[in-house]
């Protein structure tokens, strides 16, 4: 708790999880929330159990789908994968993203 | 949809997101242990980094799905704790409610089971009348002429077919004499029907064939004359004083024909068709004959009676050279299949439709009522409501609250209701007229559960949709002190109007059937009903046939009538008043328009018209000097005079039977009376020749004689002098129909009596409720404005004035039902034209009458909550939250 880390903002998850299942394919919750910390370098401070309800709402969305299956250590897990239509909103949201950070950053720029 | 089935799997999915999170932590736990952490501290890290699991899941399960089932009994059970909260107001809904959806039910027990059920037969969706149509004769179809019935059963459009001839056959022997309704029944129609005997067996074909004096007795015959002998199968019992071995007893349900087929009691007795030789020479006459087919799987109605129509064509064509030349020459007999069910029910669909329409009305009326009190205490309920939106309840779910409340109420309304169903169809089942068909049918099946269950959702939706909207509105949008919106104001106002104009239709539908009956039970039949005796005597043809015979027995039997102390006037004829007559071609002298009018004729015994008190208008009545052999003579009635010889003196004139080619003796009229409603009191007025029993020869319904006695006292006390006159002629010969002319009446007018009852009913409840309902309004509205009255009398207002303003606003309420429901009434009742006598649908008179009654009603009820405001003290007033 040393260093500062910034609260996941609404929104900005839904898009962490399609980017991951799309850079790792077929994954478990729990390999999306290492992925995340991982990728953050545990910058952000994600509690992991908000990764369910939203896994439920982007499942809901028909983005992702979920099927059970064996872990690695011969466990029963249920996986993740990106739908086409999931796949599509990952482009248009990382468009939008895009779109967004840049307006931001120059926003700040200009303000410096 | 996948979150309502979620709801379903609500278990399984719970299991698997335990299963997914412990998973995680699991694999979270063996991460930190790989990185050297001791295995409490790796647990404990792993719970920090996931976070609260069960809010997680509390989270995720509200995201999961609506958990309809759990807030619907989460409502139910709070909907529970408000309606007892306030019993009086449950209590009065509840039983409005039960009124309604009961007397709905009850009545949709009697349309179900008359309209909607099928015949009970086999394949009775198939089944077929055959019916003829002689247009020249007017637009009624008849049933068909014995030789003809050969023809249309041959037909190819149907599988099967049989014959029926209904009859009054006499039973004498052990037991004494009795007449029962009977029927001949070729042996394929039993079969057909798909009907199976109690006991023994049915017709054979050969039987039919070889006229077999073999008999099959109703369930109730057999109970009741026979005392349920289980060795009935080896009796002969007399019918029409001949042998007959009885050979089956048919089960209790079992009814052929019909009742509704102009049958007032179901047939007792059935022996084999066995047509005469001579019943297969009457061509065209005596069309009493009724066949029965069933069609060919595909055959469409309109097929058939084409199929009908050529038949009756070859029919025509193939008659006796002799027997064609007596017909007009442009006599055409039609013919068509009519559906069975179609004839035994058409002539009562009306009455049924129009007694539905009726109950749905005051249905309406009451879900009117209980709406009005859900929005006066939705108002009441202000508070409530607008905290728990405050708390977070959306409108949905504040909708669905009181919704539920009013679905809950309509549900216990309903349950009662169904009570009230079954006692009020007990209660119509006992009260229905004996005419009306397949009443047998009437209970409380799974259809009519079905139907006040539906009914019940369907009010509560139907009064608890708008309270519960408006009562959300305004829980939503405004703060907890105001207390009553202007939607809700015109919400409740527009629903009593609705209420008073349905209560005016059906007082309106209610007031014509009154003044229909009225007019029935007052207006003149042409002859006085009171103390009037009368009695059925048919001569069975075994014992006498030939004319002398039964000429004799009545010659004898008269006189002894004639002098029994109580007789004012006694007399005979083949058919008495409101019992129809037998109809017949007749022509007058000299007439040139070629035109073929159908009259009624009756033979006429004794002080017929005297004891009947028919007027003589003209001429004279029959006396001894009009004896066989003598000058021929008739007396005719006012509406025959008209018809044959319009504006000039009857009396003289002559007139013959049939066409005058035929060579018919010809009648001279020597008498003119005034007209007597012969086939019922509702139907108009009829030309009529009557005869003189003793003039005419050759008739079978000469051994059938009608009695009426006129008498000093009442006329029942005379009947056992009858009898016992009746007895000494002829011990074995049964006395039928003993009752008075009233008796008569009352009876061709029991459907009316009912459904003027009904909807008299059905109205006076109506204005209850909707009476009710303003008073409702208006005393809430005083309530309200209790405050308001006290500034303006403190200004100064007079009484007078406040009086005006708060009348007003009632009246206006009136005024606006009054218009509507007059409007409504002059549509509506139009469909109620064939239950009107005498009256037009949109009679002013009616209308103006119960217009005025709603009005005063309306002004009396609002009587208390007025006077209440105009006797507001203002400083109290003032006060007045």
């Amino acid at each position: 708790m040393s260093q500062p880390k910034s609260d996941v903002l609404q929104g900005t998850l839904d898009l962490m999880v399609l980017k991951t299942l799309d850079t790792l394919g077929r994954q478990h919750g729990y390999g999306i929330a290492q992925r995340i910390q991982q990728i953050s370098q545990d910058a952000l401070h994600l509690n992991q159990g908000t990764l369910y309800p939203a896994l439920l709402r982007l499942e809901q969305r028909g983005w992702i789908t979920s099927e059970w299956g064996t872990s690695d250590n011969n466990r029963r897990a249920r996986y993740y994968s990106l739908t086409r239509s999931g796949r599509k909103q990952l482009v248009a949201e990382t468009e939008s993203w895009e779109r967004m950070s840049a307006i931001m950053t120059r926003l700040l720029e200009a303000a410096k | 949809m996948k979150r309502f089935l979620a709801m379903f799997r609500k278990r399984r999915l719970d299991r698997d997101l335990d299963d997914e999170l412990r998973f995680h932590l699991d694999a979270q736990i063996e991460e930190n242990l790989r990185r050297g952490m001791a295995a409490e501290q790796a647990r404990r890290e792993a719970q920090r980094s996931f976070g609260g699991v069960e809010q997680v899941k509390e989270v995720y399960r509200d995201q999961r799905g609506i958990p309809l089932l759990e807030t619907f009994l989460q409502d139910l059970r709070y909907s529970q704790r408000v309606l007892r909260q306030s019993p009086a107001f449950t209590i009065v809904a509840i039983l409005t409610l039960a009124l309604g959806i009961g007397a709905t039910s009850a009545i949709f027990s009697v349309v179900n089971a008359v309209l909607l059920k099928p015949l009970p037969f086999r394949h009775a969706d198939r089944l077929v009348l055959v019916r003829q149509q002689i247009l020249k004769l007017g637009p009624q179809t008849m049933r068909v002429a014995a030789p003809d019935t050969v023809e249309y059963r041959k037909s190819a459009v149907f599988e099967e077919a049989g014959t029926a001839l209904s009859r009054i056959y006499d039973l004498s022997g052990e037991g004494g004499p009795e007449q029962v309704v009977g029927a001949r029944v070729s042996a394929s129609l039993f079969p057909m029907l798909g009907a199976m005997p109690l006991a023994g067996r049915l017709f054979s074909e050969d039987e039919d064939r070889l006229r077999s004096q073999v008999a099959l007795l109703s369930y109730g015959l057999w109970r009741r004359r026979y005392g349920g002998d289980p060795q009935i199968l080896t009796r002969t019992i007399l019918i029409n004083r001949l042998p007959y071995q009885v050979i089956g007893v048919m089960p209790p349900v079992f009814a052929f024909p019909p009742r509704g087929m102009r049958l007032e009691e179901n047939a007792d007795l059935w022996i084999p068709l066995s047509l005469t030789a001579n019943e297969l020479r009457t061509y065209l006459d005596n069309p009493a004959y009724t066949v029965i087919g069933r069609l060919r799987e595909g055959i469409s109605i309109d097929r058939a009676s084409a199929e009908m129509m050529t038949i009756a064509r070859h029919i025509q064509a193939s008659f006796p050279p002799q027997f064609k030349k007596s017909l007009p020459p442009d006599l055409e007999v039609k013919a068509l299949a009519m559906p069975f069910k179609e004839q035994v029910v058409g002539g009562s669909r009306q009455l049924l439709f129009v007694l539905l329409g009726a109950v749905g009305f005051l249905l309406l009326i009451a879900c009117a009522n209980v709406a009005n009190m859900l929005l006066s205490r939705g108002a009441a309920r202000g508070r409530e409501l607008t905290l728990r939106a405050a708390l977070g309840a959306g409108r949905a779910r504040l909708v669905r609250q009181l919704l539920t409340e009013s679905v809950m109420l309509s549900a216990l309304g309903g349950v009662l209701g169904i009570l009230i169903a079954w006692w009020g169809s007990a209660l119509l089942v006992a009260a229905l007229p004996g005419n009306l068909p397949l009443t047998e049918q009437i209970r409380l099946d799974s259809r009519v559960l079905a139907f006040a269950f539906s009914v019940s959702v369907g009010a509560g939706f139907l009064f608890g949709l708008a309270p519960a909207w408006t009562a959300s509105d305004m829980a939503k949008s405004v703060s907890a002190g105001m207390t009553r919106s202007a939607r809700q104001g015109w919400l409740l106002n527009s629903l009593v109007s609705a209420q008073l104009a349905l209560a005016l239709v059906l007082l309106t539908g209610a007031g014509l059937l009154i003044r229909s009956f009225v007019r029935l039970q007052t207006g003149d039949p042409g002859f006085r009903t009171e103390q009037l005796l009368t009695a059925s005597i048919a001569l069975p043809e075994s014992q006498y046939r030939g004319d002398t015979k039964a000429r004799d027995f009545y010659q004898s039997l008269l006189p002894k009538l004639a002098t029994l102390p109580a007789t004012r006037a006694a007399g005979m004829a083949s058919d008495l008043p409101f019992e129809g007559a037998w109809s017949r071609i007749a022509t007058p002298e000299g007439s040139a328009a070629p035109h073929v009018p159908v009259v009624y004729n009756a033979l006429v015994f004794g002080d017929y018209f005297q004891a009947l008190g028919v007027p003589l208008k003209r001429g004279r009545l029959f006396n001894e000097s009009d004896r066989p052999g003598a000058q021929r003579v008739v007396i005719v009635n006012e509406s025959l005079a008209r018809q044959f010889w319009p504006g000039q003196d009857p009396i003289g004139k002559r007139l013959t039977w049939g066409m005058p080619e035929m060579g018919l003796p010809w009648l001279t009229v020597v008498g003119m009376i005034g007209d007597v409603h012969q086939s019922a009191p509702d139907e108009k007025l009829f030309p009529h020749v009557y005869e003189p029993y003793l003039q005419v020869a050759g008739h079978s319904w000469m051994r059938k004689m009608n009695l009426a006695i006129r008498t000093a006292g009442d006329p029942l006390a005379l009947a056992n002098a009858v009898r016992s006159e009746v007895s000494r002629l002829d011990p074995e010969l049964p006395v039928t129909k003993l009752r008075t002319m009233r008796q008569i009446l009352d009876g061709a007018l029991a459907a009316r009596r009912l459904s003027m009852w009904l909807l008299t009913v059905f109205a006076v409840a109506a204005l209850l409720l909707a009476a009710l309902g303003i008073y409702g309004v208006m005393a809430y509205a005083v309530t309200l404005r209790t405050r308001e009255i006290g500034i303006r009398m403190a200004l100064g207002a007079r009484r007078a004035n406040v009086l005006r303003t708060v009348l007003s606003q009632g009246m206006k309420l009136v005024a606006v039902g009054a218009i509507i429901g007059v409007g409504a009434s002059l549509v509506l009742t139009r469909l109620m034209t064939s239950l009107l006598y005498g009256v037009s649908p949109t009679d002013p008179l009616t209308l103006a009458v119960v217009t005025s009654l709603l009005i005063l009603i309306a002004l009396l009820v609002q009587f208390a909550p007025v006077r209440r405001a105009v006797s507001v003290d203002p400083t109290v007033a003032l006060r007045h939250e």
